[in-house]
């Protein structure tokens, strides 16, 4: 049966092509949201890991059902709140820092963090906000007030021409003013990427913000001393939200969930085109066959080899269209920059999705042609033309 | 007396437009084995509807079909088609070859059915080719071949499971007259040789004179019937008597 479907498909090789294009650009359009969403699981994970052991202090907006990201631009506390929750007993002072963030471009997208933005820190204390994260040129601190750690996005940003990124020990200015590049990250999150960290009394001076700040990072000398910070912030300033790296993680998975949603509806679009897509094409070709089809029931085919021989064209033109789609996402990749995550890891780890689900809609898709076919009347085969 | 086919007061009426049609009017039939039976009658005889009654192709109406002592009433879709596949053998008269198969794969899809092994296939294929003549052609595919070629292929392919009974309708009603001459003979030949039982449906009485005998059907009963035996020439005097008796 695999012989005949094969030879039947070589037959109208023409439409049998189009049909696996047709199938690899669907299971394309799977690769790319699989690789979005990948991304920004990835993405989050870093945010998430860089915020260990903390507590993150804002002032969030009247509505308190808004889910914001840490940190919000739209969050001030004033600065002598500030210092008295670095005060509270059981933080790591040196670890803790009042930070005022301050956006520099405009988000791409309604409710995605800008691509570069101000982060003023105390000088000395910039491990708050770093957390585990490495610098990988330069140094770690501000050092002076002139001073500016990048993250890799922002140097990109910076950088001279398209393609260029800007050097430690170049200057870059920010509302005018020149700052010399001290240090620039790792590769890290979205949050990192797009830091420009300087010194927070002059981006409070920059920004017009005298004796506010956006947030209080908050590290504890013991991780256990967590959760009582935590409370003893709640008791002091009631307007306050606190929230640990668990919080913040459940606050950015809630952002998060309808871009999983939107993504999740595109790839069941995306299968549920592939599916209309082969069974319109097998039915068909099973229209166009009666003649054949009647000829293998007259000598006698069973229904069920029937139903075999077109669920194998069917599965034939799904697996091999996904089988095109690995090296066509290649070609892609050569001209498309997609996400952080490489394409090659999205292929492997969800290579066994993508199977299963080539197989089940190749077999979904033959369903309703091959119930028709393993009811064609023999007797057609004897009506002559 | 061991019958291959039989037919007990088989009837098969149509609703067409609301009018009952009778294809076929109460026949008795009995095929023995190595018997090679000519249906021979005009167009709308209901010979062709018999045919599909006696090859599990077709439900009567009223009666039942026997193949050997089993009752075709008694035997359901999937059985009926492996009786199709294993102890009949069908030739049409527009031949029906998958036109994605070469010869020799129109002939091996029948096995394959089956569920032989490649190598019986492979052995069984070649001397079936060889045995209609046509083992230089195997790889040729259908609309490479001649009319002539094209019905060999389609009786190759109707004796590759061994099939007790060989149904034939109207095998020469697409080729010309000595190409036709050519077909009957092998079937002849199959007769002879191998004692291979056929029931042919036809309405050229120079068709019928290659069988031993000969059933006259009109308006979708049997009107009379001859025992034919004797050389060619005598087949040819007799087949004119038929037309006249028609």
């Amino acid at each position: 049966m695999l012989q005949l479907a094969v030879r039947n498909l070589w037959q109208r090789r023409m439409r049998s092509l189009l049909t696996i294009l047709g199938v690899a650009v669907g299971v394309q359009l799977y690769l790319a949201m699989t690789t979005v969403m990948a991304s920004a699981e990835s993405d989050l994970q870093d945010q998430v890991n860089a915020l260990a052991g903390r507590v993150f202090i804002q002032r969030l907006m009247a509505d308190s059902s808004l889910v914001e990201e840490f940190p919000s631009p739209s969050s001030s506390i004033n600065s002598q709140v500030a210092e008295a929750l670095l005060d509270i007993q059981g933080v790591d002072e040196a670890k803790s820092s009042a930070i005022l963030y301050v956006p520099l471009t405009k988000p791409p997208a309604p409710g995605a963090p800008p691509p570069t933005r101000a982060l003023g820190i105390q000088p000395g204390h910039e491990v708050a906000f770093l957390g585990p994260l490495q610098i990988e040129e330069g140094q770690a601190s501000l050092g002076d007030s002139q001073s500016v750690i990048l993250g890799q996005g922002a140097a990109d940003y910076y950088g001279q021409r398209a393609g260029e990124r800007v050097e430690v020990g170049e200057t870059i200015e920010v509302l005018g003013q020149a700052f010399t590049v001290r240090g620039i990250l790792e590769p890290a999150s979205v949050v990192h990427e797009g830091m420009v960290m300087l010194d927070l009394a002059t981006a409070q001076a920059l920004f017009d913000r005298p004796g506010s700040v956006s947030a209080v990072i908050l590290t504890a000398e013991r991780l256990d001393d967590l959760a009582g910070i935590k409370r003893e912030v709640e008791r002091r300033y009631p307007e306050l939200t606190a929230a640990t790296q668990e919080e913040v993680e459940e606050n950015v998975r809630a952002m998060y969930a309808s871009v999983y949603e939107l993504v999740d509806m595109v790839n069941a679009v995306a299968a549920l085109v592939v599916f209309l897509f082969v069974m319109i094409v097998m039915i068909i070709a099973v229209m166009e066959r009666r003649r054949d089809i009647g000829v293998l029931r007259a000598i006698g085919a069973g229904r069920w080899t029937i139903v075999r021989m077109i669920a194998i064209e069917s599965l034939v033109l799904s697996v091999t269209g996904t089988l095109l789609a690995g090296p066509l996402w290649a070609v892609i990749r050569i001209f498309v920059e997609v996400g952080i995550v490489s394409a090659a890891d999205v292929i492997l780890s969800h290579w066994l999705n993508i199977g299963l689900l080539a197989v089940f809609t190749g077999l979904a898709a033959a369903l309703l042609p091959a119930w028709r076919a393993a009811h064609v009347d023999p007797l057609e085969a004897l009506r002559y033309e | 007396m061991e019958t291959i086919v039989s037919t007990k007061d088989v009837w098969k009426i149509f609703q067409m437009n609301g009018v009952s049609v009778e294809a076929v009017r109460g026949i008795d039939l009995a095929v023995t084995p190595g018997e090679f039976v000519a249906i021979v009658g005009p167009s709308g005889s209901g010979k062709s509807s018999l045919l599909h009654l006696l090859g599990a192709m077709d439900h009567p109406t009223k009666g039942d079909v026997f193949f050997g002592e089993q009752a075709l009433s008694e035997l359901n879709d999937g059985q009926r088609a492996n009786l199709r596949l294993r102890h009949l053998g069908f030739v049409f008269q527009t031949f029906n070859l998958l036109p994605t198969l070469s010869a020799a794969g129109n002939v091996d899809v029948a096995m394959r059915l089956a569920g032989a092994g490649r190598a019986d296939r492979k052995a069984r294929v070649t001397e079936l080719l060889e045995r209609v003549g046509l083992g230089k052609r195997a790889t040729h595919l259908p609309r490479q071949l001649s009319g002539g070629e094209r019905q060999r292929i389609a009786i190759a392919r109707a004796l590759a499971n061994k099939p007790a009974l060989l149904l034939a309708d109207e095998p020469t009603g697409n080729l010309d007259t000595k190409t036709g001459a050519g077909v009957l003979e092998l079937v002849r030949v199959l007769c002879d040789e191998d004692g291979q039982t056929v029931v042919m449906v036809t309405h050229d009485f120079r068709a019928a004179s290659y069988a031993d005998r000969v059933l006259l059907m009109r308006d979708g009963a049997i009107r009379g019937e001859t025992r034919l035996e004797g050389e060619q020439d005598t087949r040819e005097t007799l087949s004119r008597l038929l037309a006249a008796e028609l």
